[in-house]
């Protein structure tokens, strides 16, 4: 087995997670296509000096969120191309599609998602890589201080503070719901 | 507040927080990749035929060596080897000299 064959494989390995990452950290599908390659090839290019000290896994979060970060950095720029998931609420409901007893329930759910991804857009970037990865890649405090080379402690002020954010938005929102 | 609501609400958050988007990963994804790192190991090759382009500044320079050479070579024939002609002579030369030595320099440079 070759070299291309053997990356091939860890393309195909990898792909669902750095979309769900890609998707999540830069809140729209909107050319994650694009991202996603330009993630892989930022990974097929480093794997010369990767030493493998670090799991590739853990490597290819961090390419990820340095690709993300790009993004956002480039939307900043060109706020017109700037969509947030609650401008996409239909893109948002295709993107949920876990069957639910009842109709009123998944209304429900699809609502709440909307708003915590609308409130993670509002948190700065390493909150939101904090939380993606611990919540939705399930990794390690140890893990996320490699990928985002920070340390634990700080990871774990990131996510404390990242949820206090959402936590408090939510209950914005709950309260704006009751009236 | 209390604690209940409280303990509601950050169950809400965790599982909305756990629930990974659905994606849509196309068919062809990997291939797409493999054949932009094919496209990007062939670059350097181009850059390779991009340095076999025509260098206009080295033929105008043997040119300019040609046409030094060959005016000094009709100057000592036809011209007297008096004050001011013999100083243009030596100029000449010397700007000879000066171009060959550069050309040299610039051709092992190259190799």
């Amino acid at each position: 087995m070759n070299d291309q064959t053997t990356f091939e494989q860890v393309v195909l390995k990898h792909q669902d997670m750095v979309f769900r990452m890609l998707v999540r950290l830069t809140g729209t599908r909107e050319h994650v296509d694009d991202l996603a390659q330009e993630v892989f090839l930022r990974l097929y290019r480093a794997l010369p000096s990767f030493r493998g000290d670090a799991l590739l896994t853990t490597y290819l979060h961090r390419i990820v969120i340095n690709v993300a970060q790009d993004e956002w950095k480039r939307r900043k720029k060109d706020q017109s191309r700037n969509t947030s998931l609650s401008d996409e609420v239909s893109a948002w409901e295709q993107r949920l599609q876990h069957p639910s007893p009842n109709a009123e329930q998944d209304l429900q759910t699809r609502e709440l998602q909307c708003k915590v991804e609308e409130a993670m857009m509002r948190l700065s970037g390493v909150e939101r890589s904090v939380l993606v990865l611990y919540h939705q890649e399930e990794r390690s405090y140890q893990q996320i201080a490699e990928s985002l080379n920070l340390p634990i402690g700080t990871v774990r002020t990131h996510l404390h503070r990242g949820r206090g954010k959402l936590r408090a938005q939510l209950e914005r929102w709950k309260r704006g719901g009751a009236r | 507040m209390s604690t209940q609501h409280e303990h509601d609400i950050d169950r809400l958050l965790t599982s909305a927080l756990e629930q990974a988007p659905t994606v849509a990963v196309p068919s062809d994804f990997a291939l797409k990749v493999m054949t932009q790192i094919a496209q990007e190991q062939r670059r350097p090759a181009l850059h390779g035929a991009r340095a076999l382009a025509p260098r206009y500044g080295r033929f105008a320079a043997y040119t300019a060596l040609c046409v030094t050479a060959v005016s000094l070579l009709i100057l000592s024939l036809c011209i007297r080897p008096t004050g001011s002609w013999y100083v243009s002579q030596l100029v000449l030369t010397a700007q000879l000299a000066c171009m060959a030595i550069w050309i040299g320099v610039a051709f092992w440079r190259s190799q």
